[in-house]
């Protein structure tokens, strides 16, 4: 076996275990305080995911993606409550409906550059938020303002548990999550590869260039707007059924827009990975700080991600995935014994 | 009936009449030279005719098609393609992908686009750079890489803004080789130049330029000897001479 198919082999290797411990890690982590903390994890990686089709590939900076996560969990929840509509069902409505409200916002916002586009989004989230807080009825829908909403509690049958989208323990919330970052990824990896991927990078990093190549830079932004609220939408729906409890101050918070920006840029805008290493790293150090730092200072893993953030940017300006990669790389180079390949 | 005809073309900024009533026809196979001093609008009227701007009044042609005030991703799928005297590649991105960008208007196949792509890197001599990232080309390749990115698209007609700028005069001459190529291969050719050498050499015809009006139009030869363009770039002093 020559050297380069055996660095395959090793590589595959390597991430088959890797995907095994992932998938098998609460059989041998029982503590939920850790579940949840993983889940947490997850979840952030799942929405930085998506918020990178986005703000990664199209060269924008969303700040009000917190919007989407809320018209997720809102119109699957109030679907559930009004008419007995599984979540499951109510997910997917809660995406097309997060969809066209992001290409409403994004047809206008998204020909805008730079800080503009990053501000008339975070207005639009604050903007949802202070709608939301202020209606406590919207139609025949009971959305209760600033007191927020608890999912009615309807525990059964596993099967009917599992229609309800409701679960006695956190295992089953573990590896929803867990396929619904997969399936992030997997897209994510997927249109990277095809011509919109190609055409949204291009048109993201040189609008101009691109347009000159045939490229109608606006309606691919638009696209890859629609695809990442549709998807942010289902973790709305996903934090409802975690936490069966949910307000506005919560779900639509600029906190939550910033957080999935701040993991991006420390992680790897606009690459697969990225997210996925920012949240591993950054969610770690939000939750010991909130844990044993709130009391001294609310808020202050916020100041610690600016630090980290602003640190990354200074010395990894492209995020944390390039070191790691290289690092990757170089384990594979160790373990198959082939002599470094020059990459540029 | 002239292949891309430029007729009575405006493009005013506020009070500034960048482009000022100029009209040139193009025939089909030739290489057009467009040149006049430093701020005369060439560049501007470029961007009119690849869709950058839609000018303020006039009207372009192209084989008889009225294409004024189309977006420039249109004038891309009618076969028109542009470099910029600023180049622009996608700099975070290898020589083939930014390539293949191009190459992808006339496929949706990434496999396609990809052998196409590299077709024309190895045609543009950049065959052994195709995984070297764009940031980190040099100049000369950074302009082969403009041409060759916007050859992929498979143009009919090609509008070059200042390719052979900055580059050294051997340079150059590989350059025009590459140009005299393209029009071989049955692309009209339209062009800004500042270097005088070259764009003489190649061009057959040639309009010049100044402060936004077309002083005249002719061949490299007439074009060389009109006591207006002498007047233009070195001034009036120079007039008799």
């Amino acid at each position: 076996m020559n050297a380069s198919s055996k660095r395959k082999t090793i590589d595959t290797i390597l991430k088959i275990v890797l995907a095994g411990i992932v998938f098998t890690l609460p059989l041998w982590m029982t503590s939920p305080t850790y579940l949840q903390i993983l889940i947490l994890l997850f979840f952030y990686a799942y929405l930085t995911t998506c918020w990178n089709l986005v703000g990664g590939f199209a060269g924008v900076l969303p700040l009000g993606h917190s919007a989407y996560v809320g018209i997720g969990a809102y119109t699957s929840t109030v679907l559930f409550m009004t008419y007995g509509l599984s979540p499951w069902l109510g997910m997917f409505v809660g995406g097309i409906l997060a969809a066209i409200v992001g290409l409403i916002i994004g047809i206008p916002t998204l020909k805008l550059r730079g800080a503009y586009f990053a501000l008339s989004t975070m207005a639009f989230g604050e903007g949802v938020r202070v709608l939301v807080e202020n209606t406590m009825k919207l139609g025949p829908f009971e959305i209760n303002g600033p007191r927020g909403i608890s999912v009615p509690l309807k525990m059964g049958t596993p099967l009917e548990n599992l229609i309800n989208y409701q679960f006695v323990d956190k295992l089953p919330y573990y590896y929803i999550i867990l396929i619904l970052l997969c399936i992030a990824i997997f897209v994510t990896w997927y249109v990277s590869r095809i011509r919109p991927g190609y055409y949204i990078i291009a048109g993201g990093e040189e609008p101009e260039a691109a347009q000159a190549l045939g490229i109608n830079v606006a309606r691919y932004k638009e696209m890859f707007m629609a695809l990442s609220c549709f998807l942010t939408a289902f973790a709305g729906t996903f934090y409802a059924q975690l936490n069966l409890y949910f307000f506005p101050k919560g779900i639509l918070s600029l906190d939550f827009s910033f957080e999935l920006a701040f993991i991006a840029l420390i992680g790897g805008r606009g690459t697969i990975a990225g997210p996925v290493i920012g949240a591993l790293l950054l969610r770690p150090v939000g939750e010991f700080s909130r844990i044993y730092l709130s009391a001294v200072l609310p808020g202050l893993h916020l100041v610690i991600y600016g630090l980290i953030l602003i640190l990354v940017m200074l010395f990894q300006p492209r995020g944390l995935v390039e070191p790691l990669t290289r690092f990757y790389n170089w384990i594979l180079d160790k373990l198959s014994g082939e002599r470094k390949e020059v990459k540029a | 009936m002239a292949y891309l005809e430029i007729n009575n073309v405006s493009k005013h900024f506020g009070g500034l009449k960048a482009v000022d009533e100029v009209s040139i026809k193009i025939e089909k196979g030739q290489i057009y030279g467009l040149i006049g001093p430093n701020g005369a609008g060439k560049s501007t009227l470029f961007n009119c005719v690849a869709g950058t701007y839609a000018p303020t009044s006039g009207s372009i042609l192209y084989q008889g098609e009225d294409i004024t005030g189309w977006k420039s991703w249109n004038i891309c799928k009618k076969k028109i393609a542009r470099t910029f005297q600023i180049v622009k590649p996608f700099q975070t991105k290898t020589v083939l992908y930014n390539t293949m960008v191009g190459a992808f208007i006339n496929t949706a196949s990434t496999s396609e686009a990809k052998d196409r792509a590299m077709e024309v890197l190895k045609r543009f001599q950049l065959g052994d750079k195709w995984n070297v990232q764009a940031k980190n080309l040099t100049i000369a390749d950074r302009k082969r890489l403009e041409i060759a990115r916007a050859m992929a698209t498979k143009p009919d007609m090609f509008l070059m803004d200042e390719s052979m700028a900055g580059l050294r005069p051997n340079e150059v001459d590989e350059m025009l080789d590459e140009i005299r190529k393209i029009r071989d291969s049955g692309v009209t050719i339209f062009m800004i130049e500042h270097i005088m050498r070259a764009i003489m050499s190649v061009s057959d015809r040639i309009t010049v330029i100044q402060f936004g009006k077309k002083i005249m139009d002719g061949t490299p030869q007439e074009v060389s000897k009109d006591e207006r363009v002498i007047k233009a770039y070195l001034g009036e002093s120079y007039g008799a001479a």
